[in-house]
């Protein structure tokens, strides 16, 4: 420091001067996601608590189950779904603890955004997972709003949201600024690739890859 | 929406009356007032009397009665009515007008302050400046099916069609009570048709064509407004209710400063709503740029209505979180939308004082009440317990939150997971294929999401399958074995199971049944 700088100090006391500048990073509270190759990718080692998780992508489905199953040896997961139903014996398969497994079934899309919301603000599930496109139809199942009701109830409930996705160009219509975009990609060999395809906060662009195994 | 409830407060004669005041005159003499186009928009009692119904051609009316008064629409007639509007805007958020005799008024949101709907519109009415001489009012679910109630009411009474029974009470409406073209009546007339349900029997488009109001009488049987009646709906809002604008000078690369401005705002319309006792459903919030390029736009929508401008501040922070500003920011605009749509009741559902116990409870509740609403079965939430069978749907089940899982505990089940022992069961054809040592194959058998129950299939060996409404070529095929069970009871069940990859990436769970038959029963997402 500045010799005069010194001076002052000394003449005055400590404590006159205070350097201020960036304080300590916040610790980012994370859900792992069950893959420790992914997590090793992701900011804080994981999933961001309360944030909303997008999974684009052939294999999302397994991606979904090996985080719940991780989450599920943790705290209580919920499972929510417009059409069909997360198999049990998968999950079962990948390690998952059915006892902290719980179901919601709300066949009709507007009642289905509601209760998603529902679920993810009421602060009882570590991780909540919903379809945004349905597997059986093929049709995006929320909107714009929804999304954003959404994000404010999984922030309010601390739940982490994994939203699947299949690619449709109605997705591309409207933004979805979530935190975390990973798209799934399941090669000839069974084995799935996993691409980072946006993290909040970094350069756009920016992509990291993890070889994954389907188990 | 189970709140849903409009008042149409109908003036059949409003604007021949405004036109009289203004112009003096005998009220014997009969009075129309016609449009640009020349049709009749308004007449008074004493025309309607004589024949003369809105629709009519001015120069066909003055053919009837000589003494017929008829009188182009003054440019502000519609203001007159819009005034009438505004009065009501201090008893409800949602008031619309259609020109020339027609308001409607959102009420389902402010009922809990009101004795009764039959109170609330008396009130309604008394807010009313100068009220018509003729005024019929009606109480429907949609605002098209309040104001064909209101054409129905007579003598002061209000007429009140019950909750959820708008397409009831539309569709034994007779014909003759209702304002239609003398053509229309006719034509009507001659099908043999008298009342809106019968009207509802024939596609919207064959009226369309063959009826120059077609589109109008089948909106009007579903209780829905006309094309041309939608663009004429005028929805009427305070300058508080349209937006608030903050300027930015010189604009501003800051999200920060952006929010400090948006809270500020807030906070100024949080007190206007405060003394209006009305509450914001959504939010509308927009960034603009220096030249009034837009940069961003977005909605936050509370989960339930609210009057606190902090919390609508907390969502709009997520909304605006990841926002890369590109940009310098030179104002930012704020819109109410569907204020007090949802009703002032807030109930939060999430209290989060509650015990835990009691929030799972309260959870349960609201999610079965609205699975029951939808028509669907009454548990909603569920969890899975595990069963000992060879087909995948018999293989678990899922049971209603609360009840005890058969044999125990799931997390205890043996094991040897029959699921998966039923492909190395030695079918009786030996034709079970050899269980893959590698766990991730295992895995790979059982989909992540499965169809519950099982859907036919439509399947061609050369065009492929039916899948999302299009005929999709087979791009490859696992054999996932063979399932032979209930062979001790008179139907036994024989299935062979394979996984299809489609030309679109998709890859389905499906199986072969032994009357060689196609089924999906689930997808590999």
């Amino acid at each position: 420091m500045d010799p005069r700088v010194n001076e002052l100090v000394a003449s005055l006391g400590p404590g006159i001067l205070v350097r201020v500048g960036p304080g300590p990073a916040p610790t980012r509270r994370i859900r792992r996601s069950g893959i420790p190759g992914l997590d090793s990718l992701l900011p804080g080692g994981g999933y961001p608590a309360g944030g909303v998780v997008e999974i684009m992508g052939g294999g999302r489905g397994h991606l979904a189950h090996r985080a719940a199953a991780q989450q599920s040896r943790e705290g209580r997961v919920a499972w929510t779904a417009a059409e069909g139903i997360p198999d049990p014996w998968h999950f079962r398969r990948v390690g998952g603890d059915l006892r902290a497994l719980s179901l919601v079934r709300m066949g009709r899309p507007a009642r289905y955004v509601w209760a998603v919301e529902q679920v993810l603000r009421s602060g009882l599930f570590r991780l909540v997972i919903a379809q945004g496109t349905g597997p059986r139809s093929g049709r995006v199942l929320f909107d714009p709003a929804a999304w954003r009701r959404w994000s404010a109830a999984a922030a309010g409930g601390d739940a982490t949201l994994l939203l699947l996705l299949e690619d449709l160009p109605e997705l591309a219509t409207f933004a979805r600024p979530s935190p975390l975009r990973l798209r799934v990609h399941r090669g000839s060999d069974g084995r799935l690739g996993i691409r980072v395809e946006r993290i909040a906060g970094r350069a756009p662009g920016a992509s990291l890859t993890v070889e994954e195994g389907a188990a | 929406m189970k709140d849903r409830r409009h008042v149409a407060l109908v003036f059949p004669y409003f604007l021949a009356e405004v036109v009289r005041e203004r112009r003096g005159g005998s009220a014997r003499i009969p009075l129309a007032v016609h449009d640009r186009t020349g049709r009749v928009i308004s007449c008074d009692q004493a025309a309607r009397d004589r024949g003369v119904r809105p629709g009519m051609r001015a120069t066909q009316v003055r053919t009837i009665l000589s003494t017929l008064g008829v009188i182009p629409a003054p440019e502000d007639g519609t203001e007159a009515l819009r005034g009438a509007a505004r009065r009501l805007l201090d008893l409800s958020p949602g008031v619309w007008c259609r020109s020339p005799d027609t308001l409607v008024v959102e009420i389902g949101s402010i009922l809990p302050l009101h004795a009764s709907e039959a109170a609330l519109v008396a009130r309604l009415c008394s807010r009313l400046e100068h009220p018509p001489r003729v005024l019929r009012a009606g109480v429907a679910d949609g605002g098209a099916a309040a104001r064909t109630a209101a054409l129905l009411a007579r003598d002061g009474a209000v007429v009140t069609v019950p909750p959820g029974d708008d397409r009831a009470f539309l569709g034994t409406l007779p014909l003759d009570d209702l304002d239609l073209m003398e053509e229309t009546r006719r034509y009507l007339q001659l099908l043999g048709v008298g009342t809106l349900g019968e009207v509802v029997r024939v596609p919207r488009g064959s009226w369309e064509r063959r009826l120059r109001e077609g589109a109008r009488l089948y909106a009007l049987a579903v209780g829905e407004w006309g094309p041309g009646e939608v663009a004429g709906m005028e929805r009427i809002l305070t300058e508080e209710q349209r937006s608030r604008e903050a300027i930015f000078e010189p604009p501003v690369e800051s999200a920060g400063i952006v929010l400090f401005r948006l809270r500020a705002l807030l906070d100024r319309l949080g007190v206007d709503l405060l003394q209006r006792a009305e509450q914001i459903g959504a939010l509308g919030i927009r960034l603009l740029g220096e030249g009034g390029s837009l940069l961003w736009e977005g909605e936050v929508r509370p989960a339930a209505p609210t009057r606190d401008p902090a919390l609508l501040t907390t969502l709009a922070r997520l909304g605006l979180d990841t926002l890369d500003l590109r940009e310098p920011v030179g104002s930012l605009q704020v819109e109410l939308r569907e204020v007090g749509a949802e009703g002032l009741k807030v109930d939060d559902l999430f209290w989060q004082e509650r015990k835990h116990e009691e929030r799972w409870r309260h959870m349960a509740e609201r999610l079965s009440a609205a699975g029951a609403r939808s028509g669907g079965a009454p548990g909603v939430l569920f969890r899975a317990d595990l069963t000992p069978d060879h087909l995948p749907e018999r293989s678990f089940r899922w049971i209603h939150w609360g009840e005890r899982p058969v044999g125990g505990d799931p997390g205890g089940v043996d094991a040897a997971l029959p699921g998966e022992a039923a492909w190395l069961a030695m079918a009786e054809r030996g034709l079970p294929p050899a269980l893959p040592e590698d766990p991730a194959a295992l895995t790979r058998c059982r989909p992540s999401v499965l169809l519950d129950p099982p859907e036919a299939l439509d399947m061609d060996s050369r065009s492929g399958v039916r899948w999302r409404g299009r005929r999709r070529a087979i791009r490859g095929v696992r054999d996932l074995g063979q399932v032979e069970t209930d062979w001790w009871r008179e139907d036994p069940i024989s299935r062979r199971y394979r996984a299809l990859r489609l030309d679109d990436d998709s890859e389905l769970f499906v199986y072969q049944d032994e009357h060689h038959s196609w089924w999906l029963q689930g997808v590999f997402e």
